[in-house]
């Protein structure tokens, strides 16, 4: 059974009423048969959403819910601000250089044609604010940010996100090219490699924690077989977060093979079949015909990775609480701490309302690609 | 070997290229390291089966064997007999099942309605239900919280279910469903009289079995493995799900000593899961696929 | 279209929210905690407390605590000498006090592990319908006080017979809040050194009654470290370094010893000279006698191991290591380095989280349970080694009379209770974690402690 591509719902029905307008009728049962879902809809998606942003102006206490006092900005200024703040060219020189470095690429893609002119020019200068003005304020000699934890856990957080993303991509993509073959033994295969997906996390990290003690586990002993000390990963502020994400690729690969396994079938089978033809290498055959058909799919497995790891939180929590040292504190667990070890649900909800926007930036991607290529 | 079949999908076959004979034994070769990666891969999973067999006693002595030493239910049966895992487990498949039944009806409705019915005021719900795909649910926990709590239904299965009932990718796949159900169809029987909710239930939602079964399929696996909203919401022992449960064990340094035993619950927690994730997994697949919106 | 269709919304909201409940809830959660009896949790009660209170009715109380959960190794035990950790003791005080025929039967909620235990309680508040009866720290105490959650207590204790002049001074000191009685102590825990004698001897480290010589300066310290490591090759100091802000109670117990303190009434004080003497012997330890990348199991594995021949921690493992140890062992004072005595301390005490619908009855079950608790002090004590924050169970045959008791019988009154401040635990964590920085991650002391006061001090606020 296939659904095909994304079709622009009602296309049909709407034709065959177009020139009379919906019937009263159809409204009532359209609305009748919305109704259930858009009630919980708004309720518990939507309204959410209005509540934080408006929580976010408030002194809120989590143990006194209805003591609660407007502060405007206070929260935000707590997040973004300190004292003696100061602007440096040279303050963190490197991943600024390296965020500007998109900007060419950025004008090169609005050159060839792929990108609108309102969209080149909202990034370009989205990019240069980010990263030419908005890094390089920083508090001064014997400053301080008013709230470092928040900075160092949305650091954490963006750390998770870059190193997971490559390697549980790329991992994603090898193991779909290996496996995108027929027979039993394939199929076999495929549900091993997938299977940890439907762990949830809780079982993941009982496994793992385990797993990656140099005592108890087996890593530890497969390290001594081999003459090698053992490493305390989660306890050594270099390997912990290596080892959540080595945890959080054996979880969830699966679920990027499966979408890599989609992406491949699409490649015309027409396009290998000439190639053959024309005797080229199996490295040109993969250079220019699987890579560039699968150009969207890695696309998409690219968002849906980074929008996943943006909500790294419940392996952390469980493996390490933040720890060593908060070397893996991430943004969630500090919102959560903020709202429900300090009782301060209104900075909890504008660090939610934070998080909240730089996912949205993530997930319009993604939303434009489930409205279709020419949307 | 059916790749004579399918050559074009087949990528490792063309990757690695070659005379026949040449080919045959490379494939033989790369047969052999895949199914070796494959068994490291899970060899974690047999684990947790392995030491769940074993009894304490020995792993507190040692706790690296893949295969068990000793093998014994007695772990299954301390968990299953005392502590709350067994009421864990079944306020897991209660929340589970509520949440997936909920979502599938409404997602098939709402569905239903956009893909079907031309009615007034859509231009405006449809595009207000895509855009609550954006929303990122982790990040939404706070506001939820108060909510519930100022209805006073926080340790209640409602809490649990409902703020995963509000599923626009759901909504969306069913949408995308029904739109490519031919007029035809639903045209015979509107002839013959039928309302829209004979016709949704006697006709649509029988069509859909696969797009449902794909749905729930998934919808299942993520509201069983969820973690965040049950710990912030259920905090009384007793509504905890296995999940969070499962969590609360664990951190707890004097639970090393019992290792077997927490294993065993590890094995209780997921095996359900594995099941049916082994009898549905077409399924599943295809409910991711479809709920990323590559095409399915 | 909005503001027409939100009326019928709600409503339609309410009425979904009540068929999902329907159509999966049972009765557990109809209100709170009044049925949460496990299907036949209770089996023997129903029949002999209909003689009991005119209707029958059972009390369920709700209690939030920590310790742990012992489910499996205390079920039906009612006899306290069986048990051998803190958590065996309270689960089977508590299942004899259900077993009384009092028609009172307690049930425990929330099972989480330690560190979210009060994130747990939290919520509970927040979602009106906090515990019966619940555990805390003392320097949690104003949190909840100072919002008016707690149940003030000194008249009903009074009437229960409880003399509350009988607590010590210190006990008595943090229970109250605003002049208010708010909390039953339970106990005074603190830290201790906890010694490898063996080691020592081998080491010459003993005096003629082959007691451990502990050190009396720094430099005593540094030296009698250097003597053990160089005769036996083993480590000489082991605590949790990163895990539970073990580093912390000690640097709190050095800056003490100095005369100086971590809060001087209004703000928080660890920027200071002591602050940085103590900050500097704890990175002498960690860099040259000890091993910072080791937990808190780590630790104690390598000490039980006979690999550590000090271990710092607390009062609560006194017994379990007397029972493990396959050594001499001595548990004793925390060695007064600088000018005058002093150890990290702290308390467990029971509170009655104060009730929207407050029913007398349950109030009063509730302080019949805490007047047991009361009453149980000394079985806590001996069960656990945790400190008696009572005069009259301290000066006892039975108290005394426990293992390694006398040798760290001075701990309860040098023992130095972190201060009882609103917004504490945030401060703890912020210091505990700057603190670490400074032998995990090498970060400059002087930095860290500045950092510390000043992040303490948002806690604070």
């Amino acid at each position: 059974m296939s659904v095909g591509a994304p079709v622009q719902p009602s296309t049909v029905s709407e034709e065959l009423v177009a020139n009379h307008g919906p019937s009263r009728e159809d409204t009532r049962a359209g609305w009748w048969f919305l109704i259930p879902f858009l009630v919980v809809y708004l309720v518990f998606l939507l309204f959410p959403v209005i509540q934080a942003v408006i929580m976010g102006f408030y002194d809120w206490d989590l143990l006194a819910i209805d003591n609660r006092t407007f502060v405007g900005l206070e929260n935000y200024g707590r997040m973004f601000w300190g004292t003696e703040m100061t602007w440096g060219a040279d303050r963190m020189v490197w991943w600024r250089l390296a965020g500007l470095a998109v900007v060419p690429f950025v004008w090169l893609q609005h050159r060839r044609g792929a990108l609108g002119r309102f969209v080149t020019f909202w990034t370009i200068g989205a990019l240069l604010l980010l990263f030419g003005v908005l890094m390089g304020i920083h508090p001064g000699e014997g400053g301080r940010w008013y709230d470092s934890q928040f900075w160092a856990s949305f650091g954490n957080t963006l750390l998770f996100v870059l190193m997971s993303t490559p390697v549980i991509v790329g991992l994603g993509l090898g193991l779909a090219l290996a496996l995108n073959r027929q027979g039993r033994l394939v199929g076999v295969l495929r549900t091993l490699f997938f299977a940890p997906y439907v762990l949830s996390v809780a079982v993941l990290t009982l496994i793992w924690a385990f797993l990656l003690n140099p005592q108890l586990g087996l890593i530890g002993s497969g390290f001594e077989a081999v003459g090698l000390e053992p490493i305390n990963w989660l306890n050594s502020t270099t390997w912990a977060m290596p080892a959540i994400v080595i945890t959080t690729a054996w979880w969830t690969v699966g679920f990027n093979v499966v979408l890599f396994l989609a992406g491949l079938q699409d490649i015309d089978p027409v396009q290998y079949e000439a190639a053959a033809v024309d005797g080229a290498s199996t490295w040109a055959k993969f250079r220019y015909i699987t890579l560039p058909g699968l150009q969207r799919t890695t696309l998409l497995v690219v968002i849906l990775q980074v929008i996943a790891s943006f909500q790294i939180f419940g392996q952390v929590f469980i493996m390490t609480r933040g720890g060593p040292n908060g070397a893996t504190r991430v943004a969630i667990q500090h919102i959560f701490e903020s709202g429900f070890r300090d009782f301060e649900l209104g900075y909890a909800s504008a660090m939610s309302v934070f998080l909240f926007v730089v996912m949205v930036g993530v997930s319009a991607l993604q939303f434009r690609f489930m409205q279709g290529e020419d949307a | 070997m059916a790749t004579t079949t399918a050559p074009s999908t087949d990528t490792s076959a063309t990757l690695l290229g070659g005379g026949l004979s040449g080919e045959r034994s490379r494939r033989w070769v790369f047969m052999a390291f895949l199914t070796a990666a494959a068994v490291v891969w899970i060899i974690p999973l047999l684990w947790m089966f392995s030491l769940s067999l074993t009894p304490n006693e020995v792993l507190a002595v040692d706790s690296t064997n893949v295969l068990p030493v000793d093998a014994t239910i007695a772990n299954f049966r301390s968990v299953l007999e005392v502590g709350l895992t067994p009421r864990w487990f079944l306020n897991s498949v209660i929340v589970t099942t509520a949440t997936t039944f909920f979502t599938l009806l409404l997602s098939a409705m709402a569905g239903y309605a956009f893909a079907r019915i031309p009615f007034r005021g859509k231009k405006i719900a449809f595009p207000l239900v895509l855009a609550g795909l954006m929303v990122p649910k982790e990040s939404m926990f706070v506001p939820l919280f108060l909510m519930f709590a100022e209805v006073d239904l926080h340790n209640t299965y409602s809490a649990l279910s409902l703020p995963r009932i509000a599923a626009p990718l759901g909504v969306f796949i069913m949408t995308q469903f029904f739109a490519a159900v031919p007029e035809e169809i639903e045209e015979a029987a509107r002839v013959d009289g039928a309302t829209r909710w004979t016709i949704f239930l006697r006709i649509m939602v029988p069509m859909s079995g696969p797009a449902l079964t794909a749905l729930g399929i998934f919808t299942y696996v993520l509201t069983w493995n969820d973690f965040l909203w049950p710990l912030v919401s259920a905090t009384e022992r007793e509504m905890f799900t296995i999940t969070t449960g499962l969590a609360s064990l664990q951190g707890n340094f004097a639970q090393a000593t019992e290792l077997g035993s927490l294993m065993a619950r590890g094995v209780i927690a997921s095996l359900p899961l594995l099941v049916l994730f082994l009898i549905f997994q077409g399924q599943l697949i295809r409910g991711i696929s479809l709920g990323s919106g590559t095409k399915g | 279209m909005r503001r027409r269709l939100l009326g019928p919304l709600v409503a339609i909201a309410l009425v979904a929210a009540a068929c999902s409940g329907g159509a999966s809830d049972d009765d557990t959660t109809a209100d709170g905690g009044d049925t949460v009896a496990d299907d036949g949790g209770d089996a023997g009660d129903g029949g002999d407390a209909a003689g009991d209170d005119g209707g029958g009715d059972d009390i369920t109380l709700r209690l939030a605590r920590f310790f742990g959960d012992c489910d499996d190794t205390t079920q039906g035990v009612t006899d306290v000498n069986e048990a051998t950790s803190e958590c065996e003791v309270i689960q089977i005080l508590t299942n004899a006090f259900n077993a009384e025929d009092n028609g009172i039967t307690v049930e425990k909620l929330g099972g989480q592990a330690w560190g979210e235990y009060y994130t747990q309680l939290s919520t509970t508040f927040a979602g009106g319908e906090p515990p019966d009866v619940a555990v805390m720290h003392q320097h949690r105490v104003p949190d909840f006080a100072g919002r008016g959650l707690l149940t003030p207590l000194g008249d009903l204790l009074a009437d229960a017979g409880v003399d509350f002049s009988d607590y010590t001074q210190p006990a008595q000191d943090s229970a109250t809040y605003e002049g208010d009685v708010v909390a039953v102590p339970f106990d005074i825990h603190a830290s201790l050194w906890h010694v490898n004698v063996d080691l020592f001897e081998e080491a010459g480290l003993v005096d003629g009654d082959g007691n451990p010589v502990m050190p009396t300066s720094r430099e005593e310290l540094l030296e009698q470290a250097q003597t053990l490591e160089d005769a036996t090759g083993k480590q000489y100091f082991g605590h949790d370094w990163f895990e539970f802000g073990v580093g912390s109670r000690l640097f709190l117990a050095l800056v003490a010893q100095q005369g100086g303190s971590l809060y001087d009434g209004s703000a928080a004080t660890v920027a200071t000279p002591e602050g940085e003497e103590a900050l500097d012997l704890l990175n002498t330890l960690a860099s040259e006698h000890s091993n910072p990348e080791q937990g808190y199991t780590d630790s104690q594995q390598a000490f039980l191991a006979g690999d550590i021949a000090v271990l710092h921690n607390g009062t609560w493992v006194v017994d379990q290591y007397n029972r493990e140890a396959p050594f001499t062992y001595v548990a004793t004072n925390v060695p007064t380095i600088y000018d005058q005595p002093a150890a990290w301390g702290d308390s467990h005490m029971w509170v009655l989280p104060a009730q929207s619908d407050a029913d007398p009855a349950r109030t009063a079950a509730a302080v019949e349970f805490v007047t047991f608790l009361h009453n149980s002090i000394g079985d806590w004590a001996v069960g656990t080694g945790h400190i008696a924050p009572r005069e009259s169970i301290l000066t006892s045959a039975d108290y005394s009379g426990a293992p390694q008791r006398d040798n760290y019988a001075e701990t309860a009154s040098i023992a130095n209770l972190v201060p009882s401040v609103e917004g504490w635990a945030g401060a703890w964590d912020a210091l505990s974690e700057e603190l670490q920085a400074t032998w995990v991650a090498d970060k400059d002391a002087g930095q860290a402690l500045n950092d510390a006061e000043a992040r303490m001090n948002e806690a604070l606020s």
